[in-house]
């Protein structure tokens, strides 16, 4: 494998600073495994979740009990592809290409709006054979792509008129999610973009600016027919929900978020054991496959089980967060903060709305949550981090 | 990259670790930190559920094991009676069409008011083959219509014993709420009769699962836990169903001769006797087991099986006829005559009159004792003065002889010896009359009224502004030698079931053993015995000395083939079988509403509302070795010779083997009081 780096202007990673660089610059020599290594534990306990969560629905609807499973296990086979591909190409090629792949998910994004089928008032992904595929989950990994690249270009010079344009390139696509009524992903856009803009060297007053920019846009969607009812509600609906005395007065919301906050806490310290939980096996949390499906390790495996969770996300967050700081270039270290804000937020949102802090937006709970293309994406995002971090020598 | 990244980058850090620890502590206060057995109890029940089924009811069997009452399982056509409005018009419709059954009789059943509105009505039972392929291959054309399998309860015998079976209903509130664990809103449960009275046998344990439910109530994986529970027990009666067939056809045959017979009590106009409904109990003497037991009219239990509608309903149980009433053990009639052998008890304990004292038979009685002096007359005036003793006092039905019996006794009663002045009541009492006898079935304890009766009855009624008590009741309540002239020819106030006759008679005949009756011989677990029925002596009765006991038996065999009942047995076997017994002719009380205003009737329209006398029969089976009670009542029958008689002695035909006697037209002037 060829390195394509520009011979000159090579920063110095952390370590070699510290320790002087001795070893060699071949990249394979360079994988972080551990990253790998924690990548590929949460995946496999997010594919025995899901056979756990989807034991009632496979049983109502007479699909095989391997129906999820099996599913997800195929897009995990691509997704280590797509993660491989990802980490083979040399990141810094971006530096110019960022555009091409930017300029091929946008055409997806409009398409999708026409031809595109969905769930919950969505329109959000494409029927391929018998797979879905959701172009907004690759939009991210384009986002943070040309973002990344953007400010690259521009490190230290990012005034007002470069931060537009990085704003609108990002918000071009968070605008057709929107138009797919896929807010969650959107919030995911957002929050990527202002990660990396912060590392690039955003100005505080210029953040507090976008801040009370994206502020008013979510107030403008909330006023407007375009945001309907349904999502309003559900966003809502964890303020609400200490209020309900009476279970048949709730709304589906509450109903939702309530089945959740109980399966959690039935799990105790210990857990019901995997297989075991009432409300798990019998289908009780709604979407608890996809979205909610942190509610079945809480209920099977308890306290024990989802701290561990989020003790193997934080390792991969630690990981995620040393290559940037590790990284050989700044550009690498935008793409690393990008994909980290992204894999934080969705692990907080999506943690955080099954225990009733966050409020409920559809975004998947990343390498747990059944859905193919969030798992491929995501693992080539963990490709772009392997990418960068194996890199960081050459 | 710039320390100013660095340090930006840490920041980032900083975030993603306070985050995390957000994530972290929100999930120890959730898991942790709960009373969390509260909320899993409260889980377990919301994703398990019980679900409950009927085991088979056990089936009734005759003592020889024929079946009277057994299971079928057949398809059964239900609607969901919460819809409204047009669904239900479109429901009502559309199975009117289908069904071939008019509208109106949908429209009742779904407006039921007896069961609850959440619960399917049935529509029909049996529903055949072809409407049941219709429904399911169409049925988005039949929404809210359900076809299922029950099983359900199947009569061979049609209206045979029906009375005494009783039926089984729906469960309602209060058996919810009295057996709260045992049975589910949609169970069975026997409401009359052997049903009732064998419930905990028949209806075994119900069968339960354990499930997982998701939200939508559908069941996911295994049971969790299973109970088959246990299928209901057989029931073996000590009913003979043949004897219980010759018992129903003898009365119903009794009925229609009563029915064209005149009636002379009405002078001037030929009037027929009603005899709207008939009583008979078979009782062995030496156990008390019933072996047959009748009330007719009776009905087809398969009615409730396809549920009975409410019109249906108020005629099954409003009516004069009351098909549902089991008048062998909850009728309550003057016994009239048959009560003399009480009387005769009485008199022979209490010296008032050996059984070998004679006296004359005078056409009336006017009673020594109290102030008041009034006649009391035979039935017809009958009597020229001849001497009679016990015996022949029986076999004729004496009322002079008994009056003044019971005006001797109120006479001691009245100087104070309350011991020898209450014995008819005291023999009564031992006889089981004024109580109830035990038989599992529902009955009534009748009454044998006493002083203190009279007094609490009146003072009752005139505390209840009843007229004329309430006017003057102390001119009421005093106890008068006519209340106990009048008990002792079985009038008045004395009232008693069937059975109770039956019972008291086979204590006599079984040499004083007053015996609890029954109607249950076994209960059987497939074929093996649980519970058997042993014979059960309520109580012993003080003996009766060899003279007056055989001076009783003879009045009873002498009212047989000399007396009232003679013609009723003419040509009877006696050598073969000798049997004894009584007639009775009873007053219906003191009510007459109508009668008594219309003097002289016209038209049969004048004499409508007057009641007829009760026609009774009492017969032993046989004299030297008693075996047999029959008891045989028809409502306003007429003589007890004419009519109640002829039916017993079909039934004793039928117990013995010998050609059936068709019920004779009655003569006129008949003497069978």
């Amino acid at each position: 494998m060829t390195a394509l780096a520009p011979p000159t202007g090579r920063v110095r990673g952390a370590r070699e600073r510290v320790f002087g660089h001795t070893g060699d610059p071949h990249p394979l020599m360079h994988v972080d495994w551990l990253l790998v290594a924690v990548t590929f534990a949460i995946t496999a306990l997010g594919l025995a979740m899901i056979y756990s969560a989807t034991n009632s629905i496979t049983e109502v609807n007479d699909l095989g009990r391997m129906h999820y499973v099996s599913r997800q296990a195929m897009a995990l086979g691509i997704g280590v592809v797509a993660m491989i591909v990802a980490a083979s190409f040399d990141y810094r090629r971006f530096r110019e290409l960022w555009p091409v792949a930017y300029g091929l998910v946008i055409p997806l994004l409009i398409a999708v709006r026409f031809v595109g089928t969905g769930q919950g008032g969505t329109t959000a992904w494409f029927d391929v054979g018998p797979m879905q595929f959701q172009p907004s989950e690759i939009a991210k990994l384009a986002i943070i792509l040309a973002v990344a690249g953007y400010c690259h270009a521009h490190r230290g010079e990012l005034d007002a008129w470069r931060l537009a344009v990085a704003v609108t390139v990002a918000g071009i696509a968070m605008g057709l999610t929107m138009l797919q009524n896929d807010l969650g992903t959107m919030l995911v856009m957002g929050a990527c973009t202002i990660g990396i803009l912060y590392v690039a060297g955003l100005r505080f007053v210029h953040l507090l600016v976008l801040f009370l920019l994206a502020a008013s846009c979510l107030v403008g969607l909330l006023v407007t027919d375009t945001f309907n009812a349904y999502r309003l509600e559900r966003l809502t609906g964890f303020v609400t929900q200490d209020r309900v005395e009476d279970a048949t007065a709730a709304t589906d919301t509450e109903y939702n978020l309530q089945q959740s906050k109980d399966a959690i806490a039935n799990g105790g310290f210990w857990g019901q054991g995997f297989g075991e939980g009432p409300l798990t096996q019998n289908g009780f949390v709604p979407e608890q496959h996809t979205d909610f499906i942190f509610t079945a390790v809480g209920e099977e495996l308890g306290f024990v089980g989802a701290a561990s969770l989020l003790g193997l996300y934080g390792i991969l967050a630690w990981r995620i967060w040393r290559t940037a700081m590790l990284s050989q270039d700044f550009q690498g270290t935008l793409i690393c903060i990008g994909v980290l804000a992204v894999f934080v937020f969705q692990i907080f949102e999506n943690a955080g709305m099954t225990m009733g802090i966050m409020p409920i937006t559809g975004i998947p709970l990343p390498f747990v949550s059944y859905g193919g293309s969030a798992l491929i994406a995501y693992l080539a995002a963990i490709g772009l981090v392997i990418n960068v971090h194996m890199r960081r020598f050459s | 990259m710039t320390d100013h990244s660095r340090v930006r980058i840490s920041i980032v850090g900083v975030v993603v670790v306070s985050l995390f620890g957000a994530l972290l502590t929100r999930l120890w206060f959730l898991q942790v930190d709960t009373s969390a057995t509260e909320i899993a109890t409260e889980i377990d029940q919301r994703s398990n559920r019980t679900v409950y089924y009927e085991t088979p009811r056990g089936w009734i069997y005759d003592r020889r094991g024929r079946e009277i009452v057994r299971n079928r399982v057949t398809w059964v056509l239900k609607i969901d009676r919460r819809l409204t409005g047009d669904q239900q018009e479109q429901a009502i419709a559309r199975l009117s069409e289908l069904l071939d059954v008019p509208r109106a009789d949908i429209e009742e059943r779904l407006a039921d008011p007896r069961i609850s509105p959440l619960e399917d009505a049935v529509i029909k039972v049996d529903v055949p083959d072809a409407i049941r392929t219709e429904i399911s291959e169409h049925r988005e054309q039949y929404p809210y219509i359900q076809i299922e399998q029950a099983a359900v309860r199947e009569y061979p015998h049609g209206e045979a014993l029906a009375p005494v079976l009783g039926y089984i209903g729906r469960v309602n509130q209060d058996d919810l709420d009295r057996h709260p664990d045992e049975y589910g809103a949609r169970d069975s449960i026997g409401r009359s009769g052997i049903e009732a009275a064998m419930e905990s046998q028949l209806r075994g344990r119900r069968a339960s699962e354990t499930v997982s439910i998701n939200p939508a109530g559908q069941i996911i994986g295994d049971p969790l836990k299973a109970d088959p529970g246990e299928a209901g027990r057989d029931v073996y009666l000590t009913i003979d169903l043949d004897w219980q067939k010759q018992v129903e056809a003898s009365l119903a045959e009794g009925i229609a001769v009563a029915r064209r017979t005149q009636n002379h009590d009405v002078e001037d106009l030929f009037v027929t006797f009603r005899a709207p409904s008939a009583a008979a109990v078979v009782i062995d003497v030496r156990t008390g087991e019933v072996r047959a037991m009748a009330s007719l009219p009776s009905y087809d239990p398969e009615e409730f099986v396809a549920g009975v509608s409410e019109r249906r309903w108020k005629v099954l149980t409003d009516e004069e006829g009351n098909p549902l009433f089991n008048r062998a053990t909850k009728s309550t009639l003057a016994p009239g005559s048959t009560f003399k052998l009480m009387t005769s008890i009485a008199a022979v304990t209490s010296d008032v009159r050996s059984s070998s004292t004679l006296f004359p038979n005078t056409p009336c009685y006017a009673n020594v004792s109290g102030d008041q002096h009034q006649e009391f007359c035979n039935a017809g005036r009958s009597g020229n003065g001849e001497m009679l003793d016990m015996r022949a006092a029986l076999a004729s039905s004496s009322d002079v002889y008994y009056y003044s019996i019971g005006d001797l006794l109120w006479g001691h009663w009245k100087a104070g010896d309350e011991e020898r002045g209450d014995s008819i009541q005291r023999v009564a009492r031992d006889y089981g009359f004024g109580e109830k006898t035990g038989i599992e079935i529902g009955e009534v304890a009748g009454r044998v009224p006493d002083a203190q009766w009279r007094f609490d009855y009146t003072h009752a009624q005139a505390d209840a502004g009843v007229e004329p008590y309430a006017g003057n009741v102390n001119e009421w309540d005093d106890w008068n030698p006519a209340d106990n002239i009048n008990l002792s020819v079985g009038q008045g106030d004395m009232i008693a079931s069937p059975l109770q006759l039956a019972n008291a008679y086979a204590a006599f005949a079984n040499g004083g053993r007053l015996m609890r009756p029954t109607l249950i011989q076994d209960v059987r677990d497939v074929d093996e015995v649980v519970r058997t029925t042993e014979p059960v002596v309520r109580r012993a009765l003080p003996e009766l000395s060899i003279t007056d006991e055989q001076a009783i038996w003879n009045g009873l065999v002498g009212a047989i083939d000399e007396g009232t009942a003679q013609r009723a047995f003419a040509g009877f076997p006696f050598a073969e079988v000798p049997i004894a017994g009584k007639t009775g002719t009873a007053q219906r009380g003191t009510d007459y509403p109508g009668c008594a205003t219309v003097e002289p009737p016209k038209t049969p329209a004048d004499v409508e509302h007057c009641i007829g006398d009760t026609s009774w029969f009492v017969g032993i089976s046989s004299v030297t070795d008693p075996r047999y009670v029959v008891v045989v009542m028809v409502e306003e029958g007429g003589f007890g010779g004419d009519i109640a008689a002829p039916i017993a002695r079909q039934i004793f035909e039928k117990i013995y083997g010998l050609g059936i006697t068709p019920i004779p037209d009655a003569a006129r002037g008949s003497d069978a009081r």
